[in-house]
């Protein structure tokens, strides 16, 4: 699509929708978007543990003014622990939908599914249980179609993990994925206990493709936590732990056509394996992250706040053959992630403020089967900032959000094999508004939001690399080196059929594409990428 | 052949002289080793044996009602509420299960049950509009209890609810071990047929949903490794107890004993098919079954046509509130629908469909299978009563169901390979239940089953110059060559037809301080087969194992063959008394099962009484000691009933020359015909103990039972030794471009050693274990129960007879060799514990109900036991086809040295799989408008399996999917507005 037609698009469609993008690699780990904000994803047990994912630039997270409820801040909402599920989600709120995307375009990284069209269902809310408890639960299923799926034979090729199994096909892929999580929790007298599990499948298969491609994953997460209500200054201390598992299955069967696959494990360039009838292709990786953290929130000078910290500890493990202590690479990694909030309110509680600010920092190294020592090593760390100011006139007729987001993110890699490495600091401003009227039982809002893209990069000469690089690693590093514009806009109409149920029906689109010259980048995509949701449901209160 | 042992002689004795009947054999109901099969015939004792079981059923049943409705016991009451708001229900019908007892609900909402048996029972609670409530009680010896019950519109919604099978919970009618699930479990389970609602069953492994394969089912059993590699085929264990597993659809049993689809056991061609084994589960779609009780003990004698166990189910008929349902994974969809109304008159209407997709292999092959079922149910009531009440009901079943399953030619991935099984059924069932106050009933029950199956299946075979022949009788013929590559096709077009038939009268009283629930019938079964059979291009025939000696088969009309008719008279008693506080029931039966020759009317081949008693002790009513022991019997199917011939092709000449004109076969087709006269039943002895403790509430519940089923007398193949001869001519070659000439008489002849593979009673399946379940209370705080099943279960299969291995091939090609060993059979042997962990989480305020299932395999072995050093012949087989033992002291003799051969064929060494385990889970949740979402996730951490040194388990992997079922109550109506 041509960058003129993408922003044309998303200026007539108005409103700071979340990135789908930003979302597809964030909280629904490569499966759908969300019409959740990103604080009410919070206390998933699914939201990645030691990976920081690459994802496109992003413009900021969206208010969601007809959709979610206003920002919440606190233990569960900020630091994600169960902990304070009881004290926290004990009002009643749900949503019901279904939904349909698209996306495509040109600008998207060598591992992006060329096209790519999506159906699902999804429901999610939070309620109180008792006097003292409550309980949270999503649930999303739908499948995906990705014409033209990429070289990548796993659901998520652009984590942090340099092992990424590849082969020399794009068949299209039909990509069935559930993800399913839900959480109780209760406060008993000072105390907060709660625990969150879930669980993410998905199963690929390719169609009519002369090299067939079958994959399924399942992720499966669980988080507990304990707090404690302190007598000084609405203090409250909460500890919690989490676990993320993961296993990941590809078959090849090699047949009727044959094939050739490369793992990469980094910018060395990988030895051809020639998958046939006879020499089927088998992959498994089986992945684990824990986390530990301490979480205390309080009230201050009316205002509420949040901090948080957490180590983070990641171990998976990669095999291509299915025998009695087969050779198994790894790839560890652990960091730390420190993160806060505040809100407070004025003019009778007209206007909102809400900031959020999140720092995660990850080291990992990469070791081989048949080698000595890592191959890869990688540094990275990531900067969330953000703000949502909102404003309700004072016969609610009118809502106005503005959001701000800053991303800082600085990736550094080193590759032992091919002893050469690269360094990306890259920084995304972006901001948003979303205007919102009440015209009797209907309501109607609009909103847009844009971003800047642009990084200082070291990254490797590609005129010495290897073929597989160019092919399909090069022209992400290259991506990442340019400047580039996202932009988000959003429609939505609420109708109110009862006093605590609202029909929704929301539109959102993403677009983003470069900018400026790609002056030395041989390699770096053009043209720009447009995605499109539509959402219809049912939010009930 | 082996003899075995008469069951109860002296019954059958007795019998005869009571009937007076000095001129007929009396082998008829009991016959002797030597005379039992193939006898002469026995119509005119069996009519009067009938005649007068039928004369005493309807006295029986005519007789004045002196068994009261004053019956001792418990009063149980209760009051009936909604589980939402509360309020009271009235018009609830409560009733104790099995036992005739019930009541109507008052305006209050409140109900009382007199003369409850003490004990667990079982209360079923309906009223239109609510989902049907079944309660576990534990009813004191005397006294009054009082129970409490909710009813909510979906199940999720009620205080208890039971997902798995009933802790402590009977067959309606039974005393024997049973698994009974309800319409709550069923719904909570990851199932697209009644296969997958088995998992419940102690000892069952989880599958996967899905219509992919055939899917069979067999009680207490092990598969263990088949025969191929080692004969010429045969069934397995699985075909056995599979075979021998009865499956009853709405009060009338399923057959597959005239299922003739398979390519025999020469055959290289695959096909998708049941036939030789049990019922293909895939017809029966969980969505519309009511209730499932699987029946692993010692049945009533009301049962027969098994050795394994009963699977009875019922499926969803009278006044059911209409429901449409829809499941989606990434293999399959699945659809269906069930509405049932009530007319004027006392008329109800049910209908249910359903239609399901799989995609078997998605993809790597286009490979799918489709099912349609539907059922119209129809029951009417004469006059205001009900049956137990007096009145007259007639229930009727029009079912019909298509299995399509293609496996169309992928020409990129093997050019040629193609099959497809279609297989479509219609069943007709008519039930008349007329009932007397008091609690009589007269059954007459009925059903047409129709099955049409078409399979289909073609690939290219590679031969080397081979020589054929088409002939279709005796006699020697100029054949012809098949050389390289040809597409070969066959094709099984088969009209299974059983037709079954029942009058059974039942008449409750009490006698000597006991409430007898006497019963007593007839029941007459008809199975035979039409069609065109199976077909194929002569020229281009579908087997591979043709050496010269063994023939190819030829096409096949099933309508020629005569059909399998049975007969079978039953009395059964289930009887119980309380003393005290401890109470005792008992239950007797003696079945007569007669395999006819041709017709009813017709001698008898094979006749056998299987008595059967179950018995229970409860010291206290929260104590049950259990036993029971019985014999049961299974008819052989019509294929192995009536074999088809054996064709061995006798090559004479076979100058295969490199001009095609000069080539000239000449080959001698002799015809064997394997039918066995003697056939006759396959024998199911059964017996297990146990015990059962059940907590006050009924919601908690342990129980134990050993077991042990020995089934003898399976059918399988026996290899029968003899001999063809083989005319070898001299040819004259001299005159180029014509094929040689044949110079008469043959300048030699010698003799072809031949196997003749003869269905005949010499298999032996035995099984034996423990099974247990465990309900724990629910642990109220947290909402969770703990349910866990288990069973641990040794399989030994073997079959009587020689095993000639694979060196007979050259055997009998080798005319220099002058004779050949034999051995003993392989023991195959299987060993199974599972343990099943189902936690559940239920939370009515939020409608939510969440299991975790794991399945725990704590051990699995697999043995093949075979003697096979050089000295474990048995003895030796002659070119004319004699077996001569030699004794094991002589098989070192040096005149012996030929026959001390390794032993050839595939045997599996000891395997063990390292214990391994594996997690499923569902959620199911209300939704507005009284729907219900449920997500599953069979095997949801994809665990591959433990690998083992000499093993290596692979767990089915990763499905997962959701299932959407949305009530539309509002929309159509049900027609009844409750007492």
């Amino acid at each position: 699509m041509r960058p003129a037609r993408a922003v044309v698009l998303a200026l007539w469609l108005g409103v700071g929708a979340p990135s789908l993008a930003a979302q597809a690699g964030g909280g629904s780990m490569g499966t759908f978007p969300s019409l959740d904000p990103a604080w009410a994803r919070a206390w998933s047990p699914l939201a990645p543990l030691a990976d920081l994912s690459r994802t496109l630039p992003q413009p900021p997270i969206a208010p969601a003014l007809l959709i979610a409820p206003a920002p919440r801040v606190g233990l569960l909402w900020t630091a994600g622990t169960p902990a304070a599920l009881g004290a926290e989600a004990s009002d009643t709120r749900a949503r019901l939908g279904l939904a349909g995307s698209g996306e495509g375009g040109d600008y998207r990284r060598p591992l992006d599914p060329d096209d790519v069209r999506s159906v699902r269902f999804e429901g999610a809310g939070w309620g109180g249980l008792g006097t003292n408890g409550a309980v949270v639960g999503r649930v999303l299923v739908g499948q995906i179609t990705m014409d033209s799926a990429s070289s990548s034979n796993i659901a998520a090729p652009y984590v942090t993990s340099p092992f990424v199994p590849t082969d020399t096909t794009s068949p299209t892929l039909r990509r069935v994925a559930a993800q399913l999580e839900g959480g109780i929790g209760g406060q008993f007298g000072g105390w907060g206990a709660g625990l969150t599990l879930g669980v993410l499948v998905n199963d690929d298969h390719s169609r009519e493709a002369s090299f067939p491609r079958i994959g399924r994953r399942s992720v499966p997460g669980v988080a507990a936590g304990l707090s404690r209500t302190l007598p000084v200054a609405d203090l409250r201390l909460a500890a919690y732990g989490r676990w993320l598992g993961g296993a990941e299955t590809l078959v090849l069967p090699g047949e009727p056509q044959p094939g050739i696959v490369h793992m990469l494990d980094g910018y060395s360039e990988p030895d051809p394996r020639a998958v046939t009838r006879t020499t089927p292709f088998f992959y498994r990786t089986d992945r684990s992250a824990w986390a530990g953290g301490l979480a205390v929130d309080g009230r201050l000078a009316g205002a509420v706040w949040t901090l948080y910290g957490e180590r983070t500890r990641r171990k998976d493990a990669q095999v291509t053959d299915r025998q009695l202590d087969a050779p198994t690479d790894y790839w560890e990694g652990s960091g730390w992630t420190w993160g806060g909030a505040l809100q407070g309110s004025a003019f009778g509680n007209r206007v909102l403020a809400t900031v959020w600010g999140r720092y995660a920092t990850l080291s990992g190294n990469a070791t081989r089967a048949d080698l000595t020592g890592d191959i890869v090593r990688a540094n990275e760390n990531v900067l969330d900032l953000a703000a949502d100011i909102r404003y309700t006139t004072p016969d609610s007729s009118w809502q106005i959000a503005t959001v701000g987001s800053l991303r800082r993110e600085q990736r550094v890699r080193q590759d032992f094999i091919a002893s050469i490495g690269s360094d990306v600091l890259a920084l995304t401003p972006a901001v948003g508004v979303e205007i919102a009227h009440g015209f009797g039982s209907t309501a109607v809002s609009l909103g847009y939001g844009i971003g800047g893209y642009s990084a200082a990069s070291t990254l490797p000469d590609p005129a010495a690399m290897g073929d597989v690089y160019r092919r399909l690693i090069g022209p992400e590093q290259e991506l990442y080196a340019r400047r580039a514009l996202p932009m988000t806009a959003s429609l939505t109409v609420r109708q109110h059929t009862s006093a605590r149920t609202g029909l929704f029906l929301a539109t959102r689109a993403y677009a983003v594409s470069p900018m400026g010259e790609a002056a030395g980048l041989t390699l770096a995509p053009t043209g720009s990428r447009l995605a499109l949701d539509i959402s219809l449901g049912v939010v009930l209160r | 052949m082996p003899t075995r042992a008469i069951p109860f002689a002296f019954l059958a004795r007795d019998v005869q002289n009571c009937l007076s009947m000095p001129n007929r054999p009396c082998s008829a109901i009991c016959p002797s080793p030597a005379r039992r099969r193939g006898g002469g015939t026995y119509t005119a004792g069996l009519l009067a044996i009938w005649c007068a079981v039928l004369t005493g059923a309807a006295l029986l049943f005519a007789s004045s009602g002196a068994y009261a409705q004053q019956r001792p016991g418990t009063a149980v009451t209760g009051r009936v509420h909604d589980a939402v708001s509360g309020a009271p229900i009235r018009g609830a019908e409560v009733a104790v299960e099995g036992r005739g007892i019930r009541a109507v609900s008052d305006t209050a909402g409140r109900y009382r049950l007199a003369g409850v048996p003490a004990g667990t029972q079982i209360l079923v609670i309906r009223r239109i509009g609510y989902t049907l409530v079944r309660v576990s009680v534990l009813v004191p010896a005397q006294g009054t209890m009082t129970r409490d019950v909710a009813l909510a519109v979906t199940a999720l919604d009620l205080p208890e609810i039971t997902v798995t099978a009933e802790p402590a919970a009977r067959a309606r009618g039974e005393l024997g071990t049973a698994s009974v699930i309800d319409q709550d479990a069923i719904a909570n389970q990851t199932a697209s047929s009644l296969l997958g609602v088995l998992e419940l069953v102690p000892g069952i492994p989880l599958q996967p949903p899905g219509l992919g394969t055939p899917q069979q089912f067999a009680i207490r059993t092990v598969p263990t490794t088949t025969s191929i590699g080692l004969t010429t085929g045969g069934p397995s264990a699985a075909d056995i107890a599979s075979f021998g597993t009865a499956i009853v659809l709405d009060g009338v049993p399923l057959s597959n004993n005239a299922n003739l689809q398979t390519l025999g056991p020469r055959g290289e061609l695959a096909l998708s098919s049941t036939a030789g084994g049990g019922i293909d589960l895939r017809q029966i779609p969980a969505a519309t079954i009511q209730r499932v009780e699987v029946i692993r003990g010692v049945p009533s004698a009301r049962y027969g046509d098994l050795t394994q166990g009963v699977v009875v189910v019922e499926t969803r008929a009278g006044v059911v509130p209409p429901v449409l349902r829809g499941s989606f994974d990434a293999n399959t969809l699945e659809g269906s629908f069930v509405w049932g109304r009530a007319f004027g008159n006392g008329h109800a209407v049910t209908l249910d469909a359903d239609l399901a997709h799989t995609q078997i292999q998605p993809g790597i092959l286009n490979d799918d299978a489709w099912r349609f079922t539907g059922q119209l149910a129809h029951h009417t009531r004469f006059g205001r009563r009900a049956p137990d009440d007096g009145g007259l009901a007639l229930d009727t079943r029009v079912r019909f169901f298509q299995v399509l399953q293609d496996n169309p030619e992928q020409p990129e991935v093997e050019p040629g390979r193609a099959s497809s099984n279609h297989d479509y059924g219609l069943r007709v069932a008519e039930r008349a239940v007329v009932g007397r106050e008091g609690g009589s009933r007269l059954t007459v029950t009925a059903a047409l089953d129709a099955v049409r199956r078409e399979s289909a299946s073609q690939q290219y075979l590679v031969r080397g110059a081979t020589p054929i022949t088409d002939r279709l009788t005796e006699g020697r013929q100029e054949g012809r060559y098949v050389v390289g590559s040809y597409l070969a096709s066959a094709r099984l077009d088969g009209e299974e037809w059983n037709l079954f038939s029942r009058i059974e009268g039942e008449h409750p009283f009490a006698w000597l301080g006991f409430e007898h629930r006497p019963v007593a019938g007839l029941e007459l079964r008809r199975d035979w087969n039409t069609g065109a059979g199976y077909q194929f291009d002569i020229e281009f025939p579908p087997q591979v194992t043709f050496n010269g000696v063994q023939g190819f088969d030829r096409p096949r009309r099933f309508d020629s063959l005569p059909p399998l008719v049975t007969s079978a008279l039953y009395l059964d008693d289930h009887f119980h008394r309380q003393f005290g506080s401890v109470g005792l029931a008992l239950q007797l039966g003696l079945r007569l099962d007669v395999l006819h020759e041709e017709g009813w009317f017709s001698g008898a081949r094979d006749a056998l009484l299987e008595p059967r008693v179950n018995a229970e002790l409860a010291p206290w009513p929260w104590f049950r000691l259990r036993a029971g022991w019985g014999r049961t019997a299974k008819a052989p199917g019509l294929a192995q009933l009536y074999p088809e011939p054996q064709y061995f092709d006798v090559v004479n000449v076979n100058y295969f020359a490199n001009d095609p004109a000069e080539r000239l076969a000449i080959l001698t087709t002799f015809v064997r015909d394997p039918t066995n006269g003697a056939l006759g039943f396959s024998t199911g002895e059964k017996a297990e103990a146990g015990f059962e403790i059940a907590n006050a509430r009924g919601d908690a519940a342990f129980g134990l039972v050993a077991f042990r089923d020995r089934t003898t007398d399976g059918v399988g193949y026996r290899s029968e030794p003899t001999f063809v001869p083989r005319d070898r001519f001299t040819l004259d070659t001299t005159v180029a471009g014509q094929p040689p000439v044949v110079i008469e008489p043959p300048a030699a002849t010698d003799t072809m050693p031949i196997l003749i593979d003869r269905p005949d009673n010499v298999v032996t399946l035995e099984n034996e274990g423990i099974e247990g379940t465990l309900v724990l209370p629910e642990i109220r705080p947290l909402r969770l129960t703990l349910a866990v099943q288990g069973a641990w279960i040794s399989t030994r299969f073997f079959q009587d007879g020689p095993d000639f291995g694979r060196s007979f091939s050259d055997f009998q090609l080798d005319p220099t060799i002058p004779r050949a060993p034999y051995w003993d059979g392989v023991e195959r042997t299987g060993t199974r514990a599972l343990l099943t962990y189902r936690l559940i989480y239920h939370q009515p305020r939020l409608g939510l109900v969440v299991s975790g299932v794991v399945e725990h395999r704590v051990k699995e072995t697999l043995e093949d036991i075979a003697a096979t050093d050089t000295l474990a012949f048995n003895g030796y087989v002659t070119r004319t086809g004699q077996l001569v033992p030699v004794p094991p002291e002589e098989r070192g003799d040096p005149q012996y040295a030929d026959l001390r051969v390794p032993r050839s064929g595939a045997f599996l060494l000891p395997t063990e799989t390292p214990p391994d385990w594996m997690l499923s889970v569902q959620v199911s949740k209300t939704l507005p408008l009284d729907g219900v979402l449920r997500f599953s996730a069979f095997n949801v951490l994809d665990r591959l399996g433990r690998l083992g040194e000499r093993s290596q388990r692979t767990f089915p992997r990763l499905r997962f999917g959701i299932e959407v079922s949305m009530p539309l109550a509002g929309i159509l109506p049900v027609g009844y507005r409750g007492p």
